[in-house]
């Protein structure tokens, strides 16, 4: 099972250069100088010329990425060209509120949606099924800072509430993480609902009522846990999604995200900022990826079973 | 199956806990309240649309960093509600007659944050680091050598007559910063948290959410009435409006158009709207055909309502109409009004003058958002006249790289000028070097003309040539000037001693509750 964990852990490292190879060449390609950029609408050409040679923006592709990996190497993800501060600070100071928007919201999702899912298969075209159906379809297609912008007029201002923005304490993520469980809500009801359908067919399911079990002990102990792989698996990349894309959540509610972080840097092209963010969310993905695959072994013994061999 | 369970469940309480804690973690940080400060009569909070990259004078040379730099560094100049200089760390000041030496009297006993006493060494030293700066270098350019014949004494030599020197000694990114303390904490800890001598000392900088800013108590203009700024980014103006309504935030310094009207019918909120420095022109492409011809140029101001693009654009208040090239609140002098105006018969005649009765086609080149409309309404007024305009939408960057192949007719650009002189309205778009002559308009007796103008020491005569300039713009007419945006900033209706600042700026410390 080491072995295993260690395995996938060392797939890091293929991934991180892959994706900051593909990033760097990219911007490398872009058009447009970010030394201009930095220095405004109102800068000379000997101001630009200056400054690109300051930033090391003239020596070729492979010094610059040399460069860049040789402090990837060390743990130095470089420092941003927007503000002079370090990446690896910037990205640090916008996790906590980050990270706390994803799993409130995460969990917020797991919590309504796979229940529903549940419900809505085994009371399969009841009235319960094609409501929740219809609302989690309409709540997805709602964009995400309309909802967000409803809700705090109708809480914050009209009711007075909840704070509208800011990420100062924990009232203040109820709102955000609601509108981004809105958004994600569809697809987890959907994906259980047809996992349990599947589930519900089968012959073990047919037997366990036939010996006489319970509706909610055929539920809860042999449909749950089957059903819940290919969940699993969504829920992991939503989570992912959630952890650099919140921005337009985090832009309505003022909060200082990752997702944020990542957009500003791309509109100034600040390479160092972007190939930070883009490694540190795809390490968190490749991590998460690999949590989750030790989780299907805890619930599907089948799964256990070939790592014991 | 009880101990997969259990691992379950505790994976679980683990993931809750972790949860709790960081939660927690960030409550315990908040000691200044942000919570509607309309009840806290010692903070104001100040919304802006983005985040200061540095606090460091000598590092920022744009507004988001300026508004906040301000609160901390004091200038040697400053100016006061109509753009006039007025003494600032400088008691008084003496220009010699050929504009070369600046004789700066420094007032006595200014304490820095640190507490250490004003000299004329810490103005030497931002001199010097302002210049080694490759960001805000063009504000120190002009000065060749600083003397400091005693503490409180402070000679430039110019290497040529600047009279804009002023101008830029007015402005933030040449706040003046203490020496010892910039030496001690090295430029990275300096840019977080400066020692100067303005009337608020930084107290913490979240990043990407609010800088907080606590009065000075022994500031030499007297301690603040405000003892408490934070300034927190909003980067959606409807969220920041609905913050100010609510009491969360007092003042608003980028308010959308589209707010005006709900904001102005809100009592708890007073709307300001002012003069701004900042003017939209709609450039043509003058090495191009038929755009070479100065009578189709005519003909497009001719055609070209204005009035309409102000209305559909900046919703009627967001912007004004152009009578001058150079903004008002920059030079005290009747400039006169815009020679042309909407007339759409005169622009038919021109166009048919010039060989073009039947129209032509042409694109523009624009960014998404305001500018893209600003093209939709121009597209709809050259339509009568035969003109198909293609309007083709580029981010920034790409922008920049196409205008500089040279391939395009037509682009909009808007110029922001960061001090109230007509130099910074004209020069980097109409001089035949500037990287920013979107007109690729090259003449060379309009060069002479801009670098006189420059460097003329007598104010009275400096005056006179700009309005030369300005005629002559109107009679070549490289462009299509569009308009002059206006500041509208929005603060809580209780605030008192508050208004606006063509630089886009507030100060703080003239505000009370």
């Amino acid at each position: 099972m080491l072995k295993y964990i260690a395995k996938r852990v060392l797939w890091l490292i293929p991934v991180i250069i892959g994706v900051s190879l593909i990033i760097f060449t990219i911007m490398y390609f872009k058009p447009g100088n970010p030394a201009q950029l930095i220095l405004g609408s109102e800068a000379t050409q000997a101001e630009i010329d200056a400054l690109t040679e300051e930033m090391g923006l003239n020596d070729p592709f492979l010094v610059q990425y040399a460069d860049y990996m040789k402090g990837l190497l060390h743990g130095d993800l470089g420092t941003s060209w927007r503000n002079g501060n370090s990446v690896s600070a910037e990205i640090l100071s916008r996790f906590p509120v980050t990270l706390e928007l994803a799993a409130l919201s995460i969990l917020l999702v797991c919590l309504i949606g796979i229940p529903i899912g549940v419900i809505s298969a085994v009371r399969q075209y009841s009235v319960l099924d094609m409501v929740s159906v219809v609302t989690a379809l309409a709540l997805a297609s709602m964009p995400s800072f309309w909802i967000g912008l409803m809700l705090m007029l109708l809480f914050s201002v009209q009711l007075e509430l909840l704070p509208p923005t800011g990420a100062d304490s924990f009232i203040n993520f109820i709102l955000p993480s609601i509108t981004l469980a809105a958004v994600n809500l569809a697809v987890i009801t959907r994906m259980t609902r047809s996992t349990m359908l599947e589930v519900i067919r089968q012959d073990y399911v047919r037997t366990a009522k036939a010996k006489g079990a319970g509706e909610v002990r055929i539920v809860m102990k042999h449909c749950l846990k089957n059903a819940m792989i290919p969940v699993l698996t969504i829920v992991a990349i939503q989570f992912s999604n959630l952890v650099g894309g919140a921005v337009l959540v985090e832009s309505v509610f003022a909060m200082p995200g990752l997702g944020t972080l990542l957009v500003q840097a791309i509109r100034s092209s600040d390479t160092p900022l972007i190939m930070g963010s883009v490694i540190v969310l795809a390490s968190i993905f490749t991590i998460l990826n690999l949590v989750i695959d030790l989780l299907y072994s805890v619930i599907d013994p089948r799964i256990k079973a070939q790592f014991a061999k | 199956m009880r101990r997969k369970s259990t691992r379950l469940l505790s994976l679980f309480v683990i993931f809750a806990m972790v949860f709790c804690f960081t939660a927690c973690g960030k409550e315990e940080t908040e000691k200044v309240e942000m919570s509607g400060s309309g009840k806290d009569s010692n903070t104001v909070v100040v919304a802006t649309s983005a985040e200061p990259t540095s606090l460091d004078p000598q590092f920022g040379e744009d507004t988001t960093t300026q508004r906040v730099v301000m609160q901390i560094s004091d200038t040697l100049i400053g100016v006061d509600k109509d753009m006039n200089y007025v003494p600032k760390l400088a008691e008084s000041w003496e220009v010699s007659k050929d504009g070369k030496t600046y004789t700066f009297h420094l007032r006595e006993g200014v304490k820095a944050h640190n507490g250490e006493i004003l000299t004329s060494e810490d103005v030497a030293y931002t001199v010097e680091r302002g210049k080694a700066s490759t960001l805000v270098a063009k504000a120190f350019a002009a000065i060749e050598s600083v003397e400091c014949p005693d503490d409180t004494t402070v000679i430039m030599h110019l290497a040529y007559a600047s009279p804009i020197q002023l101008g830029y000694l007015s402005s933030p990114s040449t706040g003046i910063v203490n020496k010892k303390a910039c030496e001690e904490m090295g430029d990275d800890a300096f840019g977080r948290a400066p020692v100067a001598y303005g009337p608020y000392e930084v107290v913490s900088w979240d990043s990407g959410d609010k800088i907080t800013l606590k009065a000075f108590s022994d500031y030499w203009g007297g301690e603040p009435s405000v003892k408490n700024a934070v300034f927190k980014v909003y980067t959606d103006s409807n969220t920041a409006a609905i913050a100010l309504q609510n009491g969360q935030v007092d003042v608003l310094l980028d308010v959308s158009t589209a707010d005006v009207a709900t904001l102005e019918a809100n009592d708890n909120v007073t709307v300001y709207n002012g003069d701004s420095l900042i003017a939209f022109h709609l450039h043509l492409n003058c090495e191009r055909t038929p755009f070479n011809n100065e009578k189709v140029r005519q003909a497009l101001n001719y055609a070209i309502d204005t009035q309409a693009i102000i209305d559909a654009v900046f919703d009627g208040v967001g912007a004004v109409k152009m009578d001058s090239f150079i903004p008002k609140m920059s030079m005290s002098a009747d400039m006169g009004s815009n020679p042309y105006g909407y007339d759409l018969d005169k622009a038919k005649a021109l166009l048919a003058e010039a060989g073009y009765a039947d129209g032509f086609e042409c694109n523009i080149l624009v960014t998404s958002g305001q500018q893209e409309k600003m093209a939709q309404v121009i597209q709809g007024y050259l339509q009568p006249l035969g003109i198909t305009l293609n309007i083709n939408v580029y981010e920034w960057s790409t922008l920049l790289s196409i205008v500089e192949t040279g391939d395009y007719d037509m682009t909009i650009l808007r110029i922001v000028a960061m001090i109230p002189d007509p130099d910074l309205s004209l020069y980097t778009r109409f001089e035949s070097s500037q990287v920013y002559n979107f007109s690729k308009y090259y003449d060379k007796d309009l060069d002479k003309m801009l670098e006189e103008a420059r460097i003329c020491p007598d104010e009275a005569k400096r005056t006179e040539m700009y309005l030369d300039i300005n005629q002559y713009l109107w009679d070549v007419i490289p462009t299509v000037p569009l308009c002059f945006t206006t500041v509208i900033n929005a603060a809580n209706a209780e605030l008192n001693g508050y208004h606006t600042d063509p630089r886009g700026f507030v100060n703080v410390c003239e505000l009370s509750w």
